[in-house]
């Protein structure tokens, strides 16, 4: 964007001339309102961004079994996703008449049972064909950033990892070799660090508004905006960040209450 | 179940008659007859056998007057001597289904660019869900409305608590900015969300002239800029 230009020039005029010009002051107004009506365009253009990417999502999986290029499809259109969005599409699959879980071809509960599926289970899990599609998408879910991705810093928003059933193989041995899911991780591994130097191929990121945001050039910082920004996601049940598997199952039916207010 | 049927389409009935009433006060071509249709004549055209109302069977579409094609001509400008109307035929649903998705929205936004529509609207039993509705503003310049069931059963204009609200044509707001020498944003505002602004089908930037019956003041008018 060619908005860009005038508001590093305009920093480093002013290090030698102490006293700022009318011009400068105007200039540095219009860099401003720039500034933000970028924002507001990389909002929209993310918001408009992932609308489709629900309406893709929709259709999946196209056959009775979901397809490795399927799953690797999922995993990288819901990056932009804040959990409301994961929400959002899970709605839109049931008016649809599928599992919750974007990589499910069943009938959610609420269809399969019938209209007395809302008394028989919790709200949350009628919107899929099992609790382990609910799981699933749970664990999707908890690696959604809760930053809107058009404030998201580069590096904070972790590659999506689909649940361990549902990895292409190669991916699926990687997994099994770190043995972590990336939502307990702690520490940065390779592909954090690659995201933060920019060399992700994924392209979704609007590079462009980012660039301006970069300030400094210490890691520390993102590093712990990233924990702060986790904390409200994570549950009542979690002792320091670490989820306790069988707290799993009640945090469904909490999280969706809170969502939907 | 023949009870109701009555009570669903004497419902209908209402939501038809008001939502006919609502596109001849914003000055699309509809006759007196069709905007005070009566239970009766309704029940004969829009019901079944077992007295139950066809929601498909109620679409209706209207073309705008001309007085209308004037309010919405934009003022001429050097580039644009005679600038096009911003205004076309109108096209209403009446949409039954108890979940209302972004599937079913674009089916809807579909049917309207491939008819060639200016303005659909849409009146649902459902509330779309938050999705579907952001689908709206990326259809533009087509326009697409949403109203639900319940917000039509009555026709708010008619109520006696509220004034009378009258567009202005570009012109007409030009000279009233000129005559007060103001700028439209010195002018009280209304959101294009309010009840009457929704029902009148207002636009950003549009002007809005309210006429208020006051005991001491008689009648007196009053603008707002729509926001
Ligand atoms: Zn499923």
């Amino acid at each position: 964007m060619a908005s860009k230009v005038p508001v590093k020039s305009i920093l480093k005029q002013k290090q030698p001339a102490d006293i700022p010009t009318e011009a400068d002051r105007n200039r540095r107004n219009l860099a401003i309102a720039l500034h933000h009506a970028n924002l507001i365009q990389a909002q929209k253009d993310i918001q408009a961004q992932i609308l489709l990417c629900i309406e893709k999502l929709l259709d999946l999986p196209t056959g009775s079994e979901p397809t490795p290029d399927e799953a690797r499809s999922f995993a990288s259109l819901v990056y932009n996703f804040q959990p409301s969005d994961l929400d959002a599409l899970v709605e839109e699959r049931n008016i649809e008449g599928k599992c919750g879980y974007t990589l499910c071809p069943n009938s959610p509960r609420s269809r399969s049972i019938g209209a007395n599926a809302s008394w028989k289970l919790s709200s949350a899990a009628v919107d899929y064909c099992s609790d382990i599609c609910a799981r699933k998408n749970l664990y999707v879910k908890t690696q959604l950033g809760e930053i809107p991705a058009w404030q998201r810093e580069p590096g904070i928003q972790a590659p999506i990892v689909l649940h361990e059933d549902d990895q292409p193989k190669s991916e699926k041995t990687a997994a099994v070799q770190s043995r972590k899911p990336v939502w307990k991780k702690t520490a940065a591994d390779d592909k954090d660090l690659a995201m933060e130097r920019g060399e992700t191929p994924n392209g979704f990121r609007p590079k462009q508004v980012m660039t301006d945001m970069i300030v400094e050039k210490s890691t520390t910082t993102p590093r712990k905006t990233k924990v702060a920004f986790k904390e409200p996601n994570a549950s009542h049940t979690a002792i320091e960040g670490y989820e306790p598997k069988s707290a799993v199952r009640n945090d469904e039916g909490d999280e969706d209450t809170d969502d939907d207010t | 179940m023949s009870d109701e049927n009555s009570r669903e389409l004497s419902r209908l009935w209402r939501i038809f008659r008001t939502t006919k009433q609502m596109c001849a006060d914003r000055g699309y071509e509809l006759t007196e007859d069709e905007c005070h249709i009566s239970l009766d004549q309704f029940r004969a055209e829009y019901a079944d056998s077992s007295g139950a109302p066809q929601r498909h069977k109620m679409t209706f579409t209207a073309r705008p007057t001309t007085e209308m094609q004037k309010k919405y001509t934009p003022l001429a400008r050097p580039g644009q001597p005679t600038p096009e109307p911003q205004i076309g035929t109108v096209h209403v649903e009446f949409n039954g289904d108890p979940n209302l998705g972004v599937k079913g929205l674009k089916q809807f936004a579909q049917l309207l660019s491939e008819k060639n529509y200016y303005t659909g609207i849409f009146v649902t039993q459902s509330a779309p869900t938050s999705s579907a509705l952001k689908i709206i503003p990326s259809l533009l310049p087509t326009v697409m409305e949403i109203f639900r069931e319940e917000d039509l059963l009555v026709n708010i204009s008619k109520h006696e608590l509220v004034p009378k609200h009258t567009l202005l044509s570009a012109e007409d707001k030009k000279r009233l900015l000129e005559r007060y020498r103001l700028k439209e944003t010195q002018l009280p505002r209304i959101r294009v969300d309010d009840p009457m602004a929704k029902y009148l089908g207002l636009r950003r930037g549009q002007v809005v002239k309210i006429i208020r019956k006051s005991e001491t003041a008689g009648r007196y008018a009053s603008y707002r800029w729509a926001i």
